[in-house]
């Protein structure tokens, strides 16, 4: 890079010019380095709205575990951890028995990535897989990304079940 | 006050440099320090949840860690196809006990990406199993293609991981004390001042070290390329692969044959094994099962395997959509 490293300067030394622009022009390059793949001000994504947070389309906008939850009367909800950078998603509700719906306002470039993530009990990750498939239309509220979990050696054929999952996302900025 | 571009403030021979100037340099070494703190360490390294602590390629006990310091440094196989990799503490704060299972503050991503990919389908899970653990199971379908069935063998097979966390907590990093120039004061009286210009422009530098020159991410813990990829033409018969108008990264996408795919990357990696990649599959039926795995074969192509599996019918190479994150050393 055209970084330079400005003199240190001593009593007396007269600064010239030159140092001088160096210096204007190394801040000026880093500011533009930074700026480039960061937030400079804030944004109207909630969650998205700090200062200097990162503004790459390589940089995932959220990720987040789900994890299936059952209510006393035995029905299912969806619980997780809070999406970090949550301004990709609301609150995901189970839709059927291992398909979850997770909202996406912006499918600009959206990439979503899901994996199998199980705790405790030593084996107990073996044979789960998910897939996604994108942006189910939702009226107005935007757009749907679908993930199914499966068992697949659970039995003859694979077969939807609940588990819990990472996701990553990643969208344009 | 806010970064002010200097350009239209360059100096030229003989033109007096006065407080001002001096100051908004100084000030704009502070705006940028700003910036830099958010998301990164001291050193530079990103600080972010979004941005993977461990993550790398593991070929038995061996492992090709982009950044072993916050783990996978040890890496054991207590059983055939199982694999457990070591975090450093405080990777995965936060797990509900785990004997209960199901609640925990990390996220993972994983994919087999063995040459035996080629041949048949793998499956990957991964298990949280402490604060200082994981594992990952790898699963061979050893049924033939095209032929009813859904048997799974335990193997040990390559495969790739990342594991995200929160971001560690750090004291900030303040700049030297901002002292401002004033009018009258004349830099052979208190050079310190501008030592301290110049002092805080060499510390800002070691800690954008994750950044090109044109502020593109350069670490093996940010992606280089991905996006995702579709058969063509679209309604088939599928001939070739075509990946979104909005992939970054990628130099070309070719279909060698049914689920076979190949893409190539604009930039390099410094060896396959510090390369590694994570496919997912996209639904085509909501009935099916898309298993991608994806495996770097050159230094900067990477071959992908589709296989499709529907409850009652026969697991099968097919086309199909699917997204790919790709990580790497690059050399450039």
């Amino acid at each position: 890079m055209s970084y330079s490293r400005i003199p240190l300067v001593c009593q007396d030394f007269q600064l010239g010019y030159r140092t001088v622009n160096q210096a204007i022009e190394n801040n000026n390059l880093m500011w533009s380095q930074m700026i480039a793949k960061h937030l400079t001000s804030v944004r109207s994504f909630p969650g998205d709205s700090i200062v200097g947070r990162h503004n790459d389309y390589f940089v995932p906008r959220s990720v987040a575990c789900w994890f299936p939850q059952q209510n006393i009367d035995g029905s299912w909800f969806c619980g997780g951890t809070a999406p970090f950078a949550g301004a990709s998603f609301g609150v995901p509700t189970l839709r059927d028995v291992g398909r979850w719906r997770v909202p996406v306002y912006d499918v600009s470039g959206v990439l979503v990535t899901a994996q199998p993530v199980l705790g405790g009990g030593i084996g107990s990750a073996i044979g789960r897989h998910a897939d996604v498939s994108y942006f189910q239309p939702s009226g107005t509220a935007g757009f749907f990304a679908d993930v199914t979990t499966w068992d697949i050696t659970s039995g003859a054929n694979p077969a939807t079940a609940h588990m819990p999952f990472s996701l990553v996302l990643w969208a344009n900025r | 006050m806010a970064f002010l571009p200097m350009s239209t403030l360059i100096k030229t021979r003989g033109s007096p440099i006065g407080y001002a100037s001096l100051n908004q340099i100084r000030q704009n070494v502070l705006e940028v320090e700003q910036l830099r703190i958010v998301e990164h360490l001291a050193n530079g390294k990103h600080n972010a949840r979004e941005t993977p602590w461990v993550i790398g390629h593991i070929n038995g006990t061996t492992g090709y860690m982009f950044d072993t310091a916050y783990g996978g440094g040890t890496i054991t196989q207590p059983a055939t196809g199982t694999t457990a990799i070591s975090m450093v503490s405080g990777v995965v704060p936060s797990v509900l006990t785990p004997s209960a299972g199901l609640q925990w503050d990390g996220q993972v991503l994983a994919n087999v990406s063995d040459a035996d990919v080629a041949n048949t389908p793998h499956l990957i899970g991964v298990e949280v199993v402490s604060t200082t653990s994981i594992r990952t199971y790898v699963k061979r379908f050893t049924g033939a293609l095209g032929v009813a069935g859904n048997t799974w063998a335990d193997v040990d097979r390559e495969h790739d991981v990342a594991f995200f966390g929160p971001a560690v907590d750090e004291s900030p990093v303040s700049p030297e004390t901002f002292n401002r120039f004033s009018a009258g004061q004349y830099l052979f009286d208190e050079p310190e001042y501008w030592q301290a210009i110049a002092r805080d422009q060499h510390a800002l530098k070691s800690r954008i070290v994750e950044h090109r020159d044109d502020g593109s991410h350069w670490t093996p813990r940010v992606p280089f390329a991905q996006g995702w990829f579709y058969p063509t033409p679209l309604g088939g018969p599928y001939t070739g692969y075509s990946a979104s108008s909005d992939a970054q990264g990628i130099a070309s996408v070719v279909r060698n044959s049914t689920g076979v795919v190949t893409i190539t990357t604009t930039r390099s990696v410094s060896s396959v094994n510090f390369a590694v990649c994570f496919p997912q599959g996209i639904q085509g039926a909501s009935t099916e099962v898309i298993i991608v795995n994806g495996r770097c074969v050159g230094t900067n192509t990477f071959m992908f395997y589709v296989y499709v599996g529907e409850p009652g019918k026969a697991w099968k190479r097919d086309d199909r959509t699917f997204s790919v994150s790709i990580f790497g050393s690059t050399t450039t």
